[in-house]
C-alpha cells in the first residue's frame, strides 16, 4: 500500500515533459494512474521518478481533423463515454467502454494511458485496432505516428522508446458504421478473456467493409485481417460465419492466465466473434449494433 | 534546466470546502492525505489494488477511488468526502439506507453512499440494472448488495415523487 | 425442558419483532464511525516481512541493515519469538508438533511472517523490509491433500512422520446394517475449493506497552477477544491483567478475525522493544495470503438408499487441506459429524476426518465452518439418489425429512433438532421459487436447446457452539461456547446502560439488544445506551465470549435478559417500598414504575436510581445499593463430551433454497433466473436484520460456488492475492434473493430465537451445484467440485467431463 520513495514531477508542457524524460531514463509516466497506482502500491513497479502528465491540458482535446477524430491521450474514459462526437465518429468506442472497469476508474483512466499500458486484455486497444486508429508518439527528436495494430510487441510491451510520450490517438471517422463488441469476462469489468471488436459497413445483409480487433486472444491486442477478409463482401450466413470462425482460430494465440486458460479463450473466441458479427449486421439493415 | 521532480509535495486540496495544505512524501496517496492530513477518516481502505471502492470520494464532483490518486495529483482540486456530501439527493439516500437496512458493518457505506450520490445526481431515475452497474466498483462483503440497491432505488423514487 | 419464556421476559410488545431502524447507522452514513485505523493514535508503524517461498529452510536472517536505519525502532525475528513466547497451542491437534507465530528454522507457506519491523511511520516500516537479508534454502513443497499424502511427499513438520495432523472416525448408528439393506449406494467424490468471506476491513491493531505496570495495551478488531487474551497471556507467560485488549468498531469478520491474535502477540514483542505505541494495518495482499481461508477439501460420500426411497445412512470421508498452521487444523472436519445427516431421518452416520498439512496458507473459521462443504456433499448426493430412483428431487427430500411430529428429534450422534417443520419449509420454498412452473419452462427450454436448470438444497443451520467437539479428540474440555456475560444498569439519571462480553462486527447487536431491553423495561431503544466496544478491563466476558458460531441470539441475548431481569426485580422491589404498594400491582412504562390503575402513584427510574446510588438511606434496610447487575447466562442444553452422545451446537434453523439458472452453451457463463429461500430461524427479533444476514450469507455462498478461489500452483505458490485475481460477487453479478419465513419458536432459547448468520452460506453451495448439474443434464455432466467456473462448464458440454 506504500509505493517506493520516488521523486514526483508535474511538468506544465509537453516540451518540459520530454526534457524530464530525457534526463531520467527510469522515469514512469503517470497519466490517469488507474494501472500505475496499483503497481506502485504493491511495489511491482519501483521507479525513481514519476512524471505526472495530468497538467498537460494540450493532451485533453477532442477535435476533428479532416476525416479523422483526434483524441488527446489524457481524455478520460468517462469523457469519451459522454462525448456525442465520439459516439458518432467512432461508434465502437462507447460500446467497448461499457466493459472497461467501473465508473470510478473510468473517471480517471485515460485513452492514452490505457493504450500505452499494452494489456493483452485491454478492450480499448481492440476498439482502436478495429477502428484503424494510430497513436502519435512525441519525443525530443520529433513526432511519429504508429498504427495501434503495430504498437504492441508483447504483453505490456510497446514500440515506445525511452523518452517518448503517447500524445494522441487518431481515428478515421466512421460515421454510420456498424459496431459491436463480443466480449467474454468472468464478471463485468474483469479482464476480457476473449473480446472481438467489430466495425463494419453493411449493405442489405452483406458486410461490405469490416475491421476486427481482438483482445485476450494473444500476447497482445491483435488485428484479425484474414478473419475479416473471410466475411467481407459476403452475406453473413452460416457458411460465412463458419469460414470466419476457422480463420479466427488460425489468427489467435491465446495465453494461459489465472483469469482464464488458453483453451477456454480459444473455445469462446469464435462464439464472441459470431455474436459480434451477427449483432453488427442485425436483422434489419437500419438497426445499429448496441454491443 | 527542467525540474526533475521532488520527493516531497505540498499539495493544497480543497476538502469539503476547506483548503488543506501540508508537506507530504510525494508518494503519499490521496486516501492517506484525506485521512491523515484532512482528518476525513470516513474514507476507508479495503484493498491495495483499486478494486474495493471503500475509498471513493468525489474529485471535482466525479467519483474516484482515492487510493488510485496521489495526493500531489489532487492539488488545486476539490474533494468531497462522505461527511461533506451535499447534493439534493443525499438526505433521501441516507434515510433510505436506514429504512432498507442497507448497512451492516458500515465499512463500505461511505464509498457506496458517495458513489450513489454521483449516480443520482447524474441520472435521477436509474433502473435496477443501472444502479447495479454503477455500484460494481464498490465491494460490500456483508449485505449481498440487495438492500443497498433497494435503498438507492427508493431514494431515486423519492426524488421522482418530490419533482412532480 | 423448555427455556422459551417470552411472557415472563417481556413486559411490553412495542419493539421486539419490529423492523426497528438500526442505532448503528448514523455514524456510518456521516463517516463518523471509528474503525481501528480511524482512532486517534500517536506512534510508530509495524510492517512484516513474509516468506516468498512455500517451503524453505531459513539459513540466515540478518537484520543489521534495518536496525542501522534511524527510522527503525525495533525488529523481531522468529528466533526472538521462540525465545520469548511459548509455542502455539492447537485447538484439536494432539500430534506432537511445535509451531510459533512466526517462522522458526523454516517457512511453510508463502506469506508466513519471518521478520517484523517497527519504525517511525508506515513509510519507514515498509521501506525497512528491503533492508532485511534472509537466506533461504528452498525445499520441495506440496499444494494439495493427494500430494501431501503420497508416500514420497516432503514432510512439512519434522516432528511427525507424516503430513496428517488428525485422523479419526466418529460413527453412530447401524452402519453395516444400512449397507446390507440398501437397494443401491450413491458413491461420489466431491471437492470444494478455498474461499473466504474476506471482511472489507483487514486485520488492524495497535499495541502500547506500559513499562511501569508491565501492561500490554492492545486494541484490535478481534472477533473473539476473550480467547485471544488467553492465547496472548499464555504465550507471553504473563498474568491476565497484564494484557488489556479492546475492540473498536469492526469492518466485518465472518470468522476471519478469529485469527488476529498471533499478530497481536508479535505486536506485543515489538512494542515492548520500541518503547512507543505501534500500529499495524494489514494490507489486502497480506490478508489474502493466508490465515483467512476455508480449507479446500476432498470428500468421499456414500449414501445407501432403500428400495422405498429412504436414505439409510451417510458415510463421509473428509480430507481437509488445513494448510500449515496448527492452531485451527482439524476444525472443519470435526464440526461436521453432528448435523451431517441434514434435515433427514438418516439412522446411521460416520465421519472419517483427516486434517492434512500442506504448504498452502493457514485456515480459519469462515462463516458456517465445514457445514457448507458438508451440505454440498450431502445435498448433491441426495439429488443423485433421487435421479437414480427416477423421483423428483423435491419429492425425494420430502420423503426423507424429519416430520414435525418427531420434534424434538435427536440425530444418531446426539444433536437435538429442537423444533421446525422441515416438509412445510420445503413446500413453501417450492411455491416461492415457482418450482412447478419452472419445471414446465425447463421442458420448453430444453426443446429449444437451451440449458435451464433447477436446483434445490435443504440445510440445517446450527447455532451456539458447544465447541466440546475438540474435547472429543483431546479427551479434556477446554472450551464450550454456550455462555455469555452482560452488565445492565440504570444509571443515576435514569438512563439504561448495557454492555456484554462479546463484540459486534456488523450484525446490528446494539439495535437488537436495545429492542429486547426496551420491551423488558417498558422503555424505548432511545432510552438505552449500549456500549458496542469490548474492553477486557470492564467487559463481562467468559472464556468463550465473542461473535461467532451463530450464538448471539441465544447466549448473548440470554445474558442481557438475565441481567435485565435482575435489575427489573430490584426496581420493582424498591418502587414497591417507596410507593408503599404491592409489587404485583406495579407496571413498568415510560421510564417509570406505576401502580396499575392509579396515575398519581409512580416513581421514575431516575428517582429510583438516585435512591439506589445517592440517597441510600432511603433504601429498604436489607437492600444493597446500586442498580447495576452483571449476569452470566448458559444454555443448559450443551452435553458434556461423550463420543456416543454429543451435541455440537444447540439451536437449529432450517432452510430450503430454490435456484434456477440458465447456462450459456457458447461460453459456459450462467445467469440466475430465480433465487428463492424459505427459512425458519424461530422468532425474529428484528426481521430487517435477519433478512440482511440471510441474504448476505447466501451471497457468500454464491461467491464460493461460482467465483471465489484461492488458487495455488502445484508448488503451493498462491495465484490469487488481490481482488483482481480473487473474484468477489459485485452488485451486477448477484441475483435478487426472495426470502420467505416460517417461525417455529426455539424451546431452548428465552425468546424462541434461532440462528440466522450462516444459513445462506451453508445451504447455497449445493443449491447452485444442483441447478447447474440439472441444466447440464442433456449432456450428462456431473457437478462434483466448486467453484463452478465457465471453463469447467464448457469442458463438460464439450467432452462430458465432470465439473
Amino acid at each position: 500500500m506504500i509505493p517506493v520513495d520516488f521523486a514526483y514531477a508535474r511538468p506544465g508542457s509537453l516540451a518540459d515533459t520530454l526534457a524530464v524524460l530525457d534526463g531520467n531514463p527510469g522515469a514512469r509516466l503517470l497519466a490517469g494512474g488507474q494501472s500505475l497506482l496499483t503497481q506502485l502500491k504493491t511495489r511491482t513497479v519501483a521507479p525513481d521518478v514519476v512524471v505526472d502528465i495530468g497538467g498537460l491540458d494540450e493532451l485533453r482535446a477532442i477535435r476533428l481533423e479532416d476525416d479523422r477524430l483526434v483524441i488527446g491521450a489524457m481524455v478520460t474514459m468517462a469523457s469519451l463515454t459522454r462525448d456525442a462526437a465520439v459516439a458518432r465518429a467512432v461508434p465502437i468506442l462507447p460500446l467497448v467502454l461499457r466493459h472497461v472497469a467501473d465508473v470510478q476508474v473510468r473517471n480517471r483512466g485515460t485513452l492514452g494511458g490505457s493504450l500505452a499500458y499494452a494489456d493483452p486484455s485491454g478492450d480499448l486497444a481492440g476498439a482502436a485496432i478495429a477502428s484503424g486508429a494510430s497513436v502519435r508518439l512525441a519525443s525530443s527528436a520529433g513526432e511519429r505516428e504508429v498504427p495501434v495494430a503495430e504498437l504492441y510487441t508483447g504483453p505490456f510491451r510497446t514500440v515506445l522508446r525511452a523518452g517518448e510520450v503517447l500524445t494522441a490517438v487518431s481515428l478515421p471517422r466512421r460515421d454510420g458504421a456498424r459496431a459491436s463488441y463480443g466480449a467474454v469476462a468472468r464478471r463485468p469489468a474483469d479482464p476480457t478473456l476473449a473480446g472481438v471488436a467489430v466495425v463494419a459497413d453493411v449493405d442489405g445483409g452483406t458486410v461490405t467493409e469490416l475491421a476486427i480487433g481482438l483482445v485476450g486472444l494473444g500476447d497482445r491486442p491483435l488485428p484479425a485481417p484474414r478473419t475479416a477478409a473471410a466475411v467481407r463482401g459476403r452475406p453473413l450466413g452460416d457458411e460465412t460465419i463458419a469460414a470466419a470462425r476457422a480463420e479466427l482460430d488460425a489468427e489467435i494465440a491465446p495465453l494461459d492466465s489465472t483469469a482464464g486458460s488458453a483453451d477456454y479463450r480459444r473455445a469462446v473466441a469464435p462464439v464472441a466473434l459470431e455474436r459480434a458479427l451477427r449483432e453488427a449486421v442485425g436483422d434489419d439493415a437500419g438497426v445499429e449494433g448496441n454491443g | 534546466m527542467t525540474d526533475l521532480g521532488t520527493r516531497t509535495a505540498t499539495p493544497t486540496v480543497r476538502v469539503n470546502g476547506e483548503d488543506v495544505t501540508g508537506e507530504v512524501p510525494a508518494r503519499m496517496l490521496l486516501v492517506h492525505y484525506l485521512r491523515e492530513n484532512a482528518g476525513r477518516t470516513g474514507v476507508h481502505v479495503g484493498c491495495d489494488s483499486g478494486n474495493c471502492g471503500a475509498c471513493t470520494v468525489l474529485l471535482d464532483g466525479a467519483p474516484v477511488k482515492s487510493c488510485m490518486v496521489l495526493a500531489a495529483q489532487a492539488s488545486g482540486r476539490e474533494v468531497t468526502t462522505v461527511d461533506g456530501l451535499d447534493a439534493p439527493c443525499v438526505p433521501a439516500l441516507r434515510r433510505a439506507f436506514v429504512e432498507h437496512a442497507a448497512i451492516q458493518c458500515g465499512y463500505c457505506t461511505p464509498g457506496m453512499l458517495t458513489n450513489a450520490t454521483a449516480l443520482l445526481r447524474d441520472d435521477p431515475h436509474p433502473d435496477e440494472d443501472a444502479i447495479r452497474a454503477a455500484l460494481k466498483g464498490n465491494l460490500c462483503m456483508c449485505t449481498g448488495y440487495q438492500q443497498i440497491v433497494d435503498a438507492v432505488a427508493a431514494a431515486a423514487a423519492e426524488g421522482e415523487e418530490a419533482s412532480r | 425442558m423448555t427455556i422459551y419464556a417470552p411472557d415472563r421476559v417481556l413486559a411490553a410488545s412495542n419493539w421486539v419483532g419490529r423492523r426497528a431502524p438500526r442505532k448503528e447507522d448514523a455514524r456510518h452514513l456521516y463517516g463518523r464511525a471509528r474503525f481501528l485505523d480511524d482512532l486517534p493514535f500517536e506512534g510508530g508503524a509495524i510492517a512484516i516481512l513474509r516468506s516468498p517461498h512455500p517451503h524453505a529452510r531459513i539459513v540466515s536472517v540478518d537484520t543489521s541493515r534495518a536496525l542501522a536505519d534511524p527510522r527503525v525502532l525495533a525488529v523481531v525475528t522468529g528466533e526472538d519469538v521462540r525465545r520469548e513466547t511459548s509455542p502455539v497451542a492447537s485447538r484439536s491437534v494432539t500430534a506432537p508438533v511445535t509451531q510459533y507465530v512466526m517462522a522458526v528454522d523454516k517457512v511453510r507457506w508463502v506469506g508466513e511472517p519471518v521478520v517484523a519491523i517497527a519504525a517511525v511511520d508506515m513509510f519507514a516500516a515498509k521501506d525497512a523490509l528491503d533492508l532485511v537479508d534472509v537466506e533461504y534454502e528452498p525445499l520441495p513443497s506440496v499444494a494439495d491433500v493427494d500430494a501431501a499424502l503420497a508416500g514420497d511427499a516432503p514432510l512439512i513438520y519434522d516432528d511427525i512422520d507424516s503430513n496428517v495432523l488428525v485422523h479419526d472416525e466418529i460413527a453412530h448408528g447401524p452402519m453395516a446394517q444400512a449397507f446390507d439393506d440398501a437397494a443401491f449406494v450413491v458413491r461420489e467424490t466431491y471437492r470444494v475449493g478455498r474461499f473466504s468471506s474476506t471482511p472489507l476491513e483487514p486485520y488492524a491493531l495497535t499495541v502500547a506497552y506500559d513499562a511501569n505496570n508491565e501492561v500490554y495495551d492492545v486494541v484490535a478488531n478481534d472477533q473473539q477477544p476473550a480467547r485471544s487474551i488467553g492465547n496472548i497471556t499464555k504465550a507471553l507467560g504473563v498474568p491476565t491483567a497484564n494484557v488489556r485488549l479492546s475492540v473498536p468498531e469492526s469492518g466485518g469478520s465472518f470468522g476471519i478475525k478469529l485469527a488476529i491474535w498471533p499478530y497481536a502477540l508479535i505486536g506485543c514483542l515489538l512494542a515492548k522493544r520500541a518503547g512507543r505505541p505501534l500500529k499495524w494495518i494489514q494490507t489486502r495482499t497480506e490478508h489474502m495470503l493466508g490465515g483467512t481461508h476455508t480449507p479446500d477439501v476432498k470428500m468421499e460420500m456414500e449414501l445407501p438408499v432403500g428400495a422405498d426411497g429412504k436414505i439409510l445412512a451417510m458415510r463421509l470421508r473428509s480430507k481437509e487441506n488445513d494448510g500449515a498452521f496448527i492452531h485451527t487444523a482439524g476444525i472443519y472436519g470435526l464440526i461436521k459429524f453432528a448435523t451431517a445427516v441434514g434435515p433427514y431421518t438418516i439412522g446411521a452416520a460416520s465421519i472419517d476426518l483427516m486434517s492434512v498439512v500442506t504448504n498452502r496458507g493457514p485456515v480459519v473459521q469462515n462463516r458456517g465452518v465445514g457445514k457448507p462443504a458438508m451440505t454440498f456433499a450431502l445435498e448433491r448426493s441426495v439429488d443423485r439418489a433421487a435421479r437414480r430412483l427416477g423421483m423428483d428431487p423435491a419429492e425425494f427430500r420430502l420423503r426423507n425429512m424429519v416430520p414435525p411430529e418427531a420434534m424434538p428429534y435427536t440425530t444418531p450422534a446426539g444433536e437435538i433438532y429442537e423444533s421446525g417443520d422441515y416438509p412445510e419449509t420445503m413446500r413453501r420454498a417450492l411455491e416461492l421459487g415457482r418450482y412447478r412452473e419452472f419445471r414446465e419452462k425447463q421442458a420448453v427450454a430444453r426443446a429449444e436447446g437451451r440449458l435451464l436448470g433447477i436446483g434445490l438444497s435443504a440445510g440445517i443451520e446450527p447455532g451456539t457452539s458447544n465447541i466440546g467437539y475438540y474435547s472429543l479428540l483431546k479427551g479434556t474440555t477446554d472450551y464450550n461456547g454456550s455462555s455469555e456475560g452482560a452488565v445492565v444498569g440504570i444509571e443515576v439519571d435514569g438512563q439504561v446502560t448495557v454492555r456484554t462480553g462479546s463484540v459486534d462486527t456488523g450484525q446490528g447487536h446494539e439495535t437488537t439488544i436495545c429492542q429486547v431491553v426496551a420491551d423488558m423495561l417498558g422503555i424505548t431503544p432511545e432510552d438505552i445506551s449500549f456500549d458496542t466496544f469490548f474492553d477486557s478491563t470492564r467487559s463481562p466476558y467468559t472464556g468463550q465470549s465473542g461473535a461467532y458460531s451463530n450464538r448471539f441470539n441465544d447466549v448473548e441475548v440470554g445474558a442481557v435478559i438475565t441481567a435485565t431481569e435482575r435489575v427489573r426485580a430490584k426496581v420493582r422491589t424498591l418502587a414497591a417500598y417507596l410507593l408503599e404498594a404491592k409489587e404485583e400491582d406495579l407496571v413498568l412504562g415510560d421510564r417509570a414504575v406505576h401502580v396499575a390503575g392509579d396515575a398519581s402513584r409512580s416513581v421514575a427510574f431516575g428517582e429510583l436510581a438516585k435512591v439506589a446510588y445517592n440517597k441510600v438511606v432511603l433504601l429498604p434496610p436489607d437492600m444493597e445499593p446500586g442498580l447495576r447487575v452483571m449476569a452470566y447466562y448458559r444454555n443448559p442444553m450443551a452435553k458434556p463430551p461423550d463420543r456416543g452422545d454429543f451435541n455440537v451446537q444447540l439451536t437449529h434453523s432450517n432452510s430450503v433454497h430454490v435456484v434456477v439458472v440458465e447456462v450459456d452453451k457458447g461460453t459456459g457463463m450462467l445467469d440466475f433466473l430465480k433465487y428463492a429461500i424459505v427459512h425458519d430461524c424461530g422468532r425474529q427479533l428484528n426481521p430487517a436484520v435477519v433478512e440482511g444476514m440471510a441474504i448476505g450469507s447466501t451471497v457468500h455462498g454464491i461467491g464460493g460456488a461460482l467465483l471465489e478461489e484461492f488458487q495455488y500452483d502445484d508448488a503451493a505458490n498462491p495465484l490469487a492475492t488481490s481482488f483482481q485475481t480473487y473474484l468477489k460477487p459485485v452488485a451486477q453479478t448477484v441475483p435478487r434473493i426472495e426470502l420467505g419465513h416460517l417461525e417455529s419458536p426455539c424451546p431452548y432459547t428465552l425468546l424462541g430465537t434461532k440462528a440466522t448468520g450462516e444459513g445462506g452460506s451453508i445451504t447455497s453451495l449445493a443449491a447452485i451445484g444442483n441447478a447447474v448439474e440439472d441444466a447440464l443434464s442433456p449432456y450428462g455432466v456431473q457437478v462434483n467440485s466448486l467453484p463452478i467456473t465457465p471453463e469447467k462448464i464448457l469442458r463438460g458440454i464439450r467432452d462430458g467431463a465432470p465439473v
